[in-house]
């Protein structure tokens, strides 16, 4: 199955830094960046296939559409079983991290700045899965 | 023989030494006397006032003295002495200079021609014992006359007929800016602002169970500047001189309103603050983080190393200004320390 993975973040050095960090994992063979929610989710509804494996690695604080937002946005078009979130915010906030806890779709919440065991943690869980 | 507690220091101000040979025997044959002080004159008496007036249970005092005589002689007399008893001699039955005399505050008024030993005990021992229930009755209704003028609550009662202040107590003289005087010529509608009439109206319709106290919350009072309160009233209905009327107990709490204001506002800023830390601090502390972590990767090529240390000074930088603003955001939660 072909696994895509979407890094969605305002901050292009984050975005450097966890492009960075997966290169080297079997799941970052195709891998999409956005600066926004909103292109995400363009992205996701015009070429989003059930066929496909998909790993977001999703920012909270972005301009035009929050990660929230673009959660809310998904859940109609994507389903949990072929997509896994994983939260990437510099927030430490509880609150934050009771939200995510409570989204189906998001696996994990890590803090920034990403470490080399979020990476191992996703891939545990997108092994877990197949 | 009397027991010494049954026996009383007497003074005995009187200028006719025949007249005071008599007394003397008198009060002897009563046995009625543990120590005599002598005065011929005013003067005298004056002298042994001044020392010895703790000491003494009763005053004999004749009218008519050398150096002072009849009303203004018992007035000074009076002023030389807080509260024990004077009876009074006299050679001339004049009834009504008995009559005032006893208005003015004498015990008892004797006439010389008609004293003898049984006369003389008995007004003695009948005045000594009246004036200690008088005493304790007038420091019984000072303590709560006291009670009420010097509570450090502003206290007053107002007629619930004409509304009429009737006794305003010293911490309500203070507190609103009226003179008493003032507080008596105006009635309780005249503290309170218009659209409070028809809460003040209520509120005196309240029917309770006599000497029940009602709270009726906190309401808004005028003070005489036009300075507008907010106080927690209570109130107990109870009779003031033969009239029906309330007793109103206030407590000014503007101030801690004010207080809880300032309180309420400063959590809300501390949680700005709380929030600040926790989303945009932590945004380019992350950053650094995760580019430090980034340089110890040697796989990192040397072209992109520069890039990577101006990300570091840039994101540090940010970090600086956020910190910055923290704190000045922090400088405002510091309460009005004026105002408390």
């Amino acid at each position: 199955m072909n696994t895509e993975t979407l890094i969605i973040d305002d901050d292009e050095i984050s975005i450097m830094l966890t492009t960075h960090m997966i290169k080297n994992m079997p799941f970052a063979k195709e891998v999409n960046t956005f600066s926004d929610g909103i292109y995400a989710f363009k992205h996701l509804q015009e070429t989003y296939s059930t066929d496909a494996q998909y790993i977001i690695i999703l920012d909270i604080n972005m301009p035009l559409m929050d990660g929230w937002e673009f959660l809310n946005k998904i859940k109609r078009l994507v389903s949990h079983n072929n997509t896994k979130v994983f939260m990437l915010s510099s927030s430490t906030d509880q609150q934050d991290i009771e939200k995510a806890k409570n989204t189906e779709l998001v696996k994990g919440f890590f803090s920034k700045p990403i470490q080399k065991e979020h990476i191992e943690e996703i891939w545990k869980l997108v092994m877990h899965e197949k | 023989m009397r027991a010494r507690e049954n026996r009383y220091n007497v003074l005995v101000v009187e200028d006719n030494p025949g007249d005071y040979i008599l007394i003397e025997d008198y009060l002897e044959e009563a046995n009625l006397v543990l120590k005599f002080y002598k005065a011929e004159n005013f003067q005298s008496a004056k002298e042994i006032l001044s020392e010895y007036e703790q000491n003494i249970d009763i005053i004999l005092l004749d009218l008519s003295l050398p150096d002072k005589r009849g009303e203004p002689l018992l007035i000074e007399i009076q002023k030389l002495t807080r509260n024990k008893p004077i009876v009074i001699l006299t050679g001339y039955p004049d009834m009504d200079f008995a009559v005032k005399s006893l208005a003015m505050g004498a015990s008892d008024y004797l006439l010389k021609d008609v004293l003898n030993s049984t006369v003389l005990q008995k007004s003695i021992i009948y005045n000594i014992e009246r004036n200690k229930i008088l005493v304790s009755l007038k420091s019984s209704e000072q303590r709560y006359s006291d009670l009420f003028h010097f509570s450090p609550l502003p206290m007053w009662v107002f007629d619930k007929e004409s509304l009429k202040f009737l006794d305003v107590n010293n911490a309500a003289i203070a507190h609103y800016g009226y003179t008493k005087e003032e507080f008596l010529g105006m009635d309780i509608t005249q503290i309170r602002p218009k659209e409070e009439m028809a809460i003040l109206d209520s509120a005196l319709h309240l029917v309770k169970e006599k000497h029940e106290t009602i709270n009726h919350g906190e309401v808004t009072h005028l003070k005489k500047n036009g300075e507008r309160i907010k106080v927690d009233v209570r109130s107990n209905g109870f009779e003031y001189k033969g009239k029906p009327a309330k007793i109103i107990l206030i407590n000014d709490v503007t101030e801690r309103n004010q207080y809880v204001e300032a309180i309420e506002k400063q959590n809300k800023t501390l949680k700005e603050i709380a929030w600040t830390q926790s989303h945009v601090v932590r945004a380019p502390l992350a950053r650094l983080l995760g580019l430090v972590n980034y340089l110890s990767d040697e796989e990192v090529p040397e072209g992109q190393r520069k890039q990577v240390y101006q990300h570091i000074q840039r994101s540090a930088n940010e970090l600086d200004e956020i910190i910055k603003s923290v704190v000045s955001k922090s400088q405002e939660i510091e309460i009005n320390k004026d105002k408390t």
